[in-house]
């Protein structure tokens, strides 16, 4: 079962998120989902319980995403988890700013099944079905 | 209140369009008509700053009527269980996308930006100022209004 970690200030956009997660994941093995609100609650968490893959947004309170990035790229315990933004700041300064600091892939809001499924499909080699993405 | 440049405002437009149509399903309109400040309206106004590459500010001012059909829409959910929290929160992802939307379209790619975080408020008033444009829209037969502060964003495509 695969753990993914949503982390998004916007409970709207953490539910945009989760919703397009299911639909690339439906008929794949299941998923469990954690949600976090800022960088800090996210990292917190992540020592608890850590994850498979992490889908972040860049501004927050109490500690942004980039900030998050570096302490996630900066142990060694975590510095493998594959990390997609998604976030409202995009283009290709920014971009490549974020991939820099270690982000796996970035990806404009609002996301969309369509956009999230070949960034997952990189990731985790997913099997294919019927859905036509 | 300086006219807005024709591009600006197909920019605008279509950063406005495709983010609530998108997430909101309801069809946005440009309209040119100036409704007149109504007592009765009660009004929304989520603002984000632009921080980066120059200083300015992107505001939305709605009814609260309008605010709770965006809300029951990208929620699913009935008017009864929409709380003013979830209307909030919505609106500061509408506008968190429009910004980002507009200030990829008018700076050069190879230039990184900044926005801050969303800030609701309630609004009775459309302020502007001489360095602010506005747009007015029709969504669901209800006025919504964009302004943009500082002259930034006019330079910016200059």
């Amino acid at each position: 079962m695969k753990h993914i970690m949503i982390v998004d200030d916007s409970a709207t956009s953490r539910m945009f998120v989760r919703r397009c997660l299911e639909i690339v994941f439906t008929g794949q093995n299941e998923s469990e989902y954690s949600e976090a609100g800022n960088g800090k609650e996210a990292l917190a968490k992540l020592k608890e319980n850590p994850a498979d893959l992490v889908v972040l947004d860049l501004n927050m309170p109490i500690m942004d995403g980039a900030t998050f990035l570096r302490w996630l790229r900066s142990s060694p315990k975590t510095n493998h988890i594959p990390v997609v933004v998604i976030t409202s700041v995009d283009n290709d300064a920014n971009r490549e700013e974020l991939v820099n600091l270690g982000a796996t892939q970035v990806l404009s809001k609002p996301v969309a099944p369509a956009k999230l499924m070949p960034v997952l499909n990189e990731i985790f080699e997913l099997e294919s079905d019927g859905f036509g993405l | 209140m300086t006219i807005i440049e024709p591009e600006l405002r197909n920019i605008l437009e279509r950063a406005v369009a495709d983010t609530i149509e998108s997430m909101a399903f309801v069809e946005i309109v440009p309209t040119e008509k100036k409704t007149p400040y109504n007592e009765h309206l009660v009004r929304l106004r989520v603002e984000i700053l632009v921080n980066a590459p120059f200083p300015g500010e992107i505001r939305l001012v709605l009814p609260i009527s309008l605010a709770m059909i965006f809300a029951q829409n990208m929620y699913n959910l009935d008017e009864r269980q929409i709380t003013d929290e979830l209307i909030q929160d919505v609106l500061g992802e509408i506008v968190n996308i429009v910004a980002g939307r507009l200030m990829a379209e008018i700076i050069p790619s190879k230039q990184t930006f900044q926005l801050g975080l969303p800030q609701i408020g309630t609004d009775a008033f459309l302020e502007t100022d001489a360095d602010s444009l506005s747009m007015e829209f029709d969504a669901e037969e209800s006025p919504f209004w964009v302004i943009l502060f500082g002259d930034g964003f006019q330079r910016s495509i200059a």
